[in-house]
């Protein structure tokens, strides 16, 4: 992974030095909330309903043992002893206080770690596929990619009070598991025709009020014009992105509003006026990003086609089930990817207690070379774990409720913080993950289901991405009382789509029962055990399921 | 402002600077954390001229507002969810409980995170 | 009036002039784009400076479609009508580094103290700073960092142009 040199560590430093005396500023009453609003925000800093909370970056999810101990030591002395993991791979605390937060970042920077625009109308973290690295799927690893975007991004001067946010997420391998088709600008690495890599640029995708899908923008960029024409993107966005209305404030709105034409004739307009300035990246650089990110020393082993599928025959069927839901195959022979889920009976999707960071950290130390990434969906990925080492691991990761064999079922859910911390929004979410984690305790029932993603937010911002679930649940205030909408149909990978709402929306006492409906369906309707809900929603459309819902409505 | 059409009354209400809790106003001008502590408040002018005495206090609280209350023997009565898990907090847990057969470890101190 | 230019205090004579305003007789003047544009050969004949004030919806276009004009110009004010209004960062980059202008470019508005390092590596160097705002300590800001990734205004070259990293 990469590593500071004299250089970043000095900024991130000296951005502690500074924000410390704006704190001071602030307590001081210097400046005014209003005025300190925007800099908290850029330091990662919100007022939820009733604390502030801290959202941490963690650059496309990696992290390294020694980060993961600090979380957890954050966790414990500054925090309630937990940390959530979010849905853009970063973490973040719910109770710190306002005095403290430089002793956080203080902490944070002393592991290469920090808050910086992780919240704001700038250039957030820089996401990306959780098994970057070892997908066998792989054309390139795209990590390298995000660190070189997270440092052109880190305090630009020009882009830092943009219309609005601006996500940006890369992927390497054929299948996209970085939703790069939902974000503002989405970079995906390509072959062009001559066989040469370079990327694919995709701007103007989100979620939210409006969902989108991105538009390519451009279809093949060598790797040397990266950051250029991205520059030119932000450009044409500051200038001309809607500033009226905060509605409409995105980079989408824009190339929408001004169709994907003329976005990308002023794009490129810009981008003829910057590509071969300084701003080319040098042979040098990109060698020196891409060394950080070379794969570590696996050990040779036998690649043993058999050893996963008898392992989930196992005479320990939580062991099997385990194998069978949460293990991913890796370029290496002999080694996996094996995936933790946060999705637990009585427990927030996504919470980690302090405890249980250290302890993990112990675990991936043993088994995973140090190494462990944070998934899009609130899960943690170990993507270095040798095949043999899963029986042991299994047993260590079960001691520590890491075990849960529900990856990709329908328990797998995410789910913003919603209404019980988040200001912004209109119902929880929270309580609907939980009463669907209790409905469903059957692993063999979840196994027979098979693959259905569901995806819950607590407002129209769309923080638990609910428009690209198979199945997304949207609560929302009916006249003061929560009420939920229910969406069938999304995906935020290759085969993008967005969920379809499929009648009036339901209450709290209803909604879970309105999901076990729709799966219900799904299993009388499907062509066989092996048709996803997915596929099988789109081939009998709606109506089904509408009718199943609302029959005695 | 609040909708006055939900509620007879209003309460006016913030976040403490220093943690971000939510605090609520007494007739004294100091602040609780117990809403049962607020001052009610009849006359929209009243409730202007408390939220905007409230600005003037950043250093202690941030982002004043009114909300709809009824009244109950004397005692606010809160209406919506929202100002009910401000008062209250997350309905969730959120202290996760450690596995009981690893007390030893959850007994030890923790790493020292910064060495070296 | 006390402004940070080249940064460093100084005290200023430029004086704002709104659109409905009538010229002053003489002294150094700062007017709309729009009024810059339309009262062309009346500013001519100004007894005193005449500089622009460019609001944050204004286009560059008008400004920079005769160089010399643009060259002439002794001060070029950039409007930030709210913190979070971003616009004229990419101006004052673009009149540098595009339009190669070599006069003043001075911010007003809202202009507070944590976002002058920014707006000088755009090619600021001259502030008004917010009113009611200390002056004396937002020079402090200046120096607040002393490594920077990217290319601006103030070196074109990214990080990694400028040294060695390996």
């Amino acid at each position: 992974m990469y590593v500071y040199d004299e250089y970043d560590q000095r900024v991130v430093a000296e951005r502690v030095a500074q924000f410390k005396h704006q704190v001071q500023r602030r307590i001081d009453g210097e400046i005014t909330e209003d005025e300190f609003k925007p800099i908290r925000l850029q330091n990662g800093l919100y007022m939820q309903l009733h604390a502030y909370m801290l959202r941490v970056a963690i650059p496309y999810g990696l992290l390294s043992t020694k980060q993961l101990r600090m979380l957890g030591h954050i966790a414990r002395v500054y925090d309630r002893g937990y940390g959530h993991f979010s849905t853009r791979q970063n973490i973040q605390y719910n109770w710190p206080k306002l005095e403290e937060v430089p002793n956080i970042l203080d902490d944070l920077a002393s592991v290469e770690m920090h808050a910086i625009q992780t919240s704001g109308n700038c250039i957030r973290n820089v996401t990306s596929d959780h098994l970057a690295g070892v997908a066998r799927d792989e054309l390139e690893d795209p990590r390298p990619y995000c660190e070189l975007i997270r440092q052109w991004s880190t305090f630009h001067p020009e882009f830092a009070f943009l219309p609005r946010k601006f996500k940006i997420a890369v992927t390497g391998a054929t299948t996209d598991r970085a939703a790069v088709r939902f974000h503002d600008i989405g970079v995906r690495i390509v072959l062009n025709e001559a066989g040469e890599r370079g990327f694919e640029i995709i701007a103007g995708g989100g979620m939210g009020r409006t969902p989108h899908v991105g538009p390519v923008i451009r279809s093949f960029l060598p790797y040397p014009h990266l950051l250029s024409y991205l520059e030119a993107i932000l450009r044409v966005y500051n200038q001309y992105g809607r500033r009226d209305n905060k509605f409409k404030a995105r980079i989408k709105i824009l190339v929408s509003e001004l169709g994907v034409d003329e976005f990308r004739s002023r794009v490129e307009e810009e981008w003829e006026q910057i590509r071969d300035s300084a701003l080319l990246l040098t042979e040098a650089e990109l060698d020196r990003v891409r060394h950080f990110f070379t794969p570590p020393t696996y050990e040779t082993l036998p690649e043993d086609p058999n050893a996963l599928a008898a392992a989930t025959l196992s005479s320990n069927r939580a062991y099997g089930h385990f194998v069978r839901n949460n293990v991913k195959p890796h370029k290496q022979a002999g080694y996996c990817a094996v995936m933790i889920s946060l999705k637990v009976p009585g427990i927030p999707p996504g919470d980690v207690s302090d405890t249980q960071m250290d302890a993990l950290a112990d675990i991936v130390d043993e088994y995973s070379l140090g190494e462990l990434v944070v998934t899009h969906n609130q899960n943690l990925c170990l993507p270095h774990v040798r095949q043999r080492d899963l029986p042991a691991l299994f047993e260590r990761l079960q001691a520590w409720d890491f075990a849960a064999a529900n990856i990709d079922k329908v328990t797998d859910t995410i789910s913003c913080p919603g209404l019980d911390y988040c200001s912004l929004a209109n119902a929880r979410s929270i309580p609907v993950a939980l009463a669907i984690t209790d409905r469903y305790q059957d692993i063999d029932y979840l196994e027979d289901i098979g693959e259905v993603s569901i995806k819950i937010s607590g407002c129209i911002n769309a923080c638990g991405h609910h428009h690209v679930g198979h199945i997304g649940i949207l609560g929302i205030d009916k006249q003061g009382v929560e009420a939920y909408q229910l969406m069938l149909g999304g995906s935020p990978s290759d085969d993008a789509s967005i969920g379809k709402v499929i009648g009036p929306a339901f209450s709290r006492e209803e909604i879970v029962d309105a999901v076990d409906t729709v799966l219900k369906t799904y299993l009388s309707l499907r062509s066989s055990d092996d048709e996803r809900f997915i596929d099988c929603y789109r081939r009998t459309g709606f109506q089904p399921f509408k009718d199943a819902l609302y029959a005695n409505h | 402002m609040a909708a006055r059409n939900k509620g007879t009354h209003v309460v006016i209400t913030a976040n403490r600077t220093e943690d971000g809790a939510s605090v609520y106003l007494r007739a004294d001008g100091t602040w609780s954390e117990k809403v049962a502590d607020a001052e009610i408040v009849v006359e929209e002018t009243t409730q202007e001229a408390r939220i905007a005495w409230a600005r003037t206090q950043e250093r202690y609280v941030c982002d004043a507002y009114a909300f709809s209350i009824n009244v109950e023997a004397g005692l606010p009565v809160i209406l919506t969810k929202r100002e009910e898990i401000r008062k209250d907090g997350p309905t969730v847990p959120y202290r996760r409980p450690d596995q009981t057969d690893q007390t030893d470890q959850a007994d030890q101190a923790p790493r020292a995170a910064k060495e070296a | 009036m006390q402004i940070i230019k080249n940064r460093q205090l100084t005290s200023d004579d430029w004086r704002h002039v709104q659109d409905a305003e009538a010229l002053p007789a003489a002294g150094d003047v700062i007017v709309s784009l729009a009024r810059w544009q339309s009262e062309h050969d009346v500013l001519a004949g100004h007894d005193g400076q005449v500089g622009v004030r460019l609001a944050s919806s204004d286009e560059l276009g008008p400004l920079v479609a005769d160089p010399a004009a643009l060259a002439k110009i002794p001060v070029i004010a950039l409007e930030f009508p709210k913190f979070t209004d971003g616009r004229a960062y990419t101006k004052a980059r673009l009149l540098r580094e595009r339009y190669a202008y070599t006069g003043e470019l001075r911010a007003v508005g809202y202009v507070l103290r944590d976002q002058l390092f920014y707006m000088e590596r755009c090619g600021i160097n001259a502030f008004e700073l917010k009113p009611g705002k200390p002056i004396e300590s937002a020079l402090e800001a200046f120096a607040e960092y002393s490594v920077t990734y990217q290319g601006a205004a103030d070196d074109p070259r990214p990080l990694f142009r400028r040294v060695d990293r390996r």
